[in-house]
């Protein structure tokens, strides 16, 4: 994946390993973290011994605002990602992942990838059609709420909604897709928006992903 | 890989990822902003520029604070790799 020389300009950032049939995407926040820094997530988390992709969305427009020349809206997103999976040349195992806002496009993104599991930590279900400086985007309704989304399931995702219980956003936007099909919420101890800041992280992150089905590698004659 | 060859590199890198010159022993994080998206950058490109595997021990925020130190654990590993 080609990364854009002005920091301020990459979209995308990707870590492949060639002995992996996993592939994370991770989708960060608004605040540019994962709840942690990042690479201690990468790292804590086993992201680090499988592929990763790493996006950011700098018009703060959930993907839906131009954010870059090659990035100019939601459909060239998705196919973006797309590509990035077919780049890889074998099947992906793929995990999406985020926090809070990026919470959102982990589900949103994992629904159209067909992801195998979306882990969405403290995630936002009703988005605003709105960036930071109040521009409207061109959002439909199903991606402004998530419900309406993925009442449409796509036979494959697990979507595995981790949030305080005492956190009453969370806990709401949690509880009003938990109808929707593959759906599972699991509620952790504590009442602030970032729910690691008082669980044990490391053990709930060293157990997040399954463990990697070994890498067939096909022989040629 | 030499030393010096390394950090006129890194150097080059890191001003193309901040936009902007650094020093050897210049805040990276905080006052170069050098942010987590930039980091990861700079692991993927250490990795393939030098053929090496960063280990988990390595990818923190803690082994980006400048260009020196950053130098000062890759270059073992391009020799060890």
């Amino acid at each position: 994946m080609e990364v854009n020389p002005n920091n301020q300009q990459s979209v995308c950032i990707s870590r492949l390993v060639e002995m992996s049939n996993q592939m994370v995407f991770l989708y960060q926040g608004v605040q540019g973290q994962l709840f942690l820094p990042p690479l201690d997530f990468i790292r804590l988390s086993g992201a680090a011994s499988r592929n990763i992709a790493m996006f950011r969305d700098f018009s703060r427009s959930y993907f839906h605002g131009p954010i870059h020349p090659d990035w100019p809206d939601i459909d060239t997103t998705i196919a973006n990602q797309r590509k990035i999976l077919a780049d890889c040349g074998r099947p992906m195992e793929l995990f999406c992942v985020g926090t809070s806002s990026g919470a959102y496009c982990a589900m949103l993104f994992g629904h159209y990838l067909q992801a195998d599991i979306v882990y969405a930590f403290g995630a936002q279900t009703v988005v605003e059609p709105k960036i930071l400086n109040g521009t409207v985007i061109d959002m439909p309704p199903a991606h402004q709420d998530l419900a309406l989304l993925l009442s449409d399931w796509n036979g494959r995702t697990r979507y595995k909604m981790y949030y305080s219980r005492d956190c009453e956003p969370d806990r709401v936007a949690a509880e009003r897709i938990a109808h929707c099909p593959g759906v599972e919420l699991i509620p952790l101890r504590g009442s602030n928006h970032n729910p690691f800041m008082e669980i044990d992280y490391a053990e709930l992150l060293a157990g997040l992903f399954p463990a990697p089905s070994p890498v067939v590698v096909e022989e040629t004659a | 890989m030499n030393v010096v060859q390394l950090q006129e590199e890194l150097l080059d890198e890191l001003a193309a990822v901040l936009g902007h010159d650094v020093g050897l022993d210049d805040e990276l994080l905080v006052e170069g902003g050098l942010d987590s998206f930039g980091i990861m950058q700079m692991v993927t490109y250490l990795e393939e520029r030098y053929s090496i595997r960063i280990p988990d021990e390595n990818l923190a925020t803690s082994s980006f604070t400048s260009a020196r130190i950053i130098s000062d654990w890759v270059l073992p590993l391009g020799r060890a790799q």
